[in-house]
């Protein structure tokens, strides 16, 4: 089963943490990284949302307290170490299949990202469900749910919209399926992400070799 | 959440350290850890703090709601 990491947090400069990212893409596979995901915050230029996609290879705790790890804030200027997210993904709800998307590309599209406690996630995604239409309708066309390792009740939840103009009216008015939009910022959650996709790293193919 | 990379603490067992009683970074990395090697994740403790704390002890709201950031 892969694991994912998500973190975010913002940077002193975002071309020279992205330079510091691919620069040190080649010790991610000894983390067992398979892939790094990069989201832009539209509201703040300096706010970045990053995943990371791990092969899950032993006790998460060893992966966290790496240098490696460590290196790639410090490599970035970050000196306050922001909360991770480890989860699994949970569902990949796909509400507008790719060939039939219409409007922006995936990457004119907006992503809207939150880290919550929501009490329920098995309700949540039951209520995302029953409103599949009227959530594809207000131009919502990925919904992807992960669940956290720590806690069954936490949940990092992307989803994306096809334009910004959806994502405005979205924000404005989110379907009751997205109540949980509304209690980021919580404690050490941070406040709701929007952005786009920046970029996206294939690391490695295959499993990296155990340390 | 993982809050502190160090020992692998995560936001439970740090709430779990201010409803027992913890109010205060020091106290916190007493009770479970969060925070007592490197410190860099101490800004997160005091953000879980200020949350749990009355609304008569909470500090101003922009100190509270500063984001985890390069300064």
């Amino acid at each position: 089963m892969s694991l994912v990491l998500a973190a975010d947090y913002e940077v002193r400069d975002f071309s020279h943490w992205w330079d510091t990212v691919t620069g040190g893409a080649s010790k991610l596979p000894s983390l067992g990284v398979h892939h790094l995901v990069s989201y832009r915050s539209i509201e703040n230029a300096r706010r970045v949302f990053v995943t990371l996609g791990l092969h899950e290879r032993g006790p998460i705790d060893a992966m966290l307290r790496s240098p490696t790890v460590f290196d790639w804030f410090n490599a970035a200027g970050v000196e306050e170490i922001p909360p991770m997210f480890v989860g699994q993904v949970v569902e990949k709800f796909d509400l507008e299949p790719r060939a039939e998307a219409s409007g922006a590309d995936a990457g004119g599209a907006v992503i809207i990202a939150g880290i919550v406690s929501v009490g329920s996630l098995d309700q949540m995604l039951a209520a995302v469900h029953a409103d599949a239409g009227q959530m594809a309708a207000a131009g919502v066309r990925r919904y992807w749910t992960y669940r956290a390792l720590d806690d069954a009740n936490e949940a990092m939840i992307l989803h994306e919209i096809a334009t910004s103009h959806q994502a405005a009216q979205w924000l404005q008015h989110p379907d009751p399926a997205a109540a949980w939009m509304s209690q980021t910022g919580v404690s050490c959650y941070p406040p709701l992400f929007v952005g786009r996709l920046h970029q996206v790293i294939q690391v490695s193919a295959q499993p990296a070799a155990g340390p | 959440m993982y809050i502190c990379l160090c020992l692998g603490v995560t936001s439970g067992a740090v709430q779990q350290a201010i409803q027992d009683g913890a109010n205060s970074t020091k106290k916190v990395a007493a009770a479970c850890g969060a925070g007592s090697v490197c410190g860099r994740c101490r800004h997160t403790v005091r953000v879980m703090l200020d949350a749990a704390a009355p609304e008569s002890d909470k500090r101003p709201v922009e100190r509270i709601r500063r984001r985890w950031r390069a300064f």
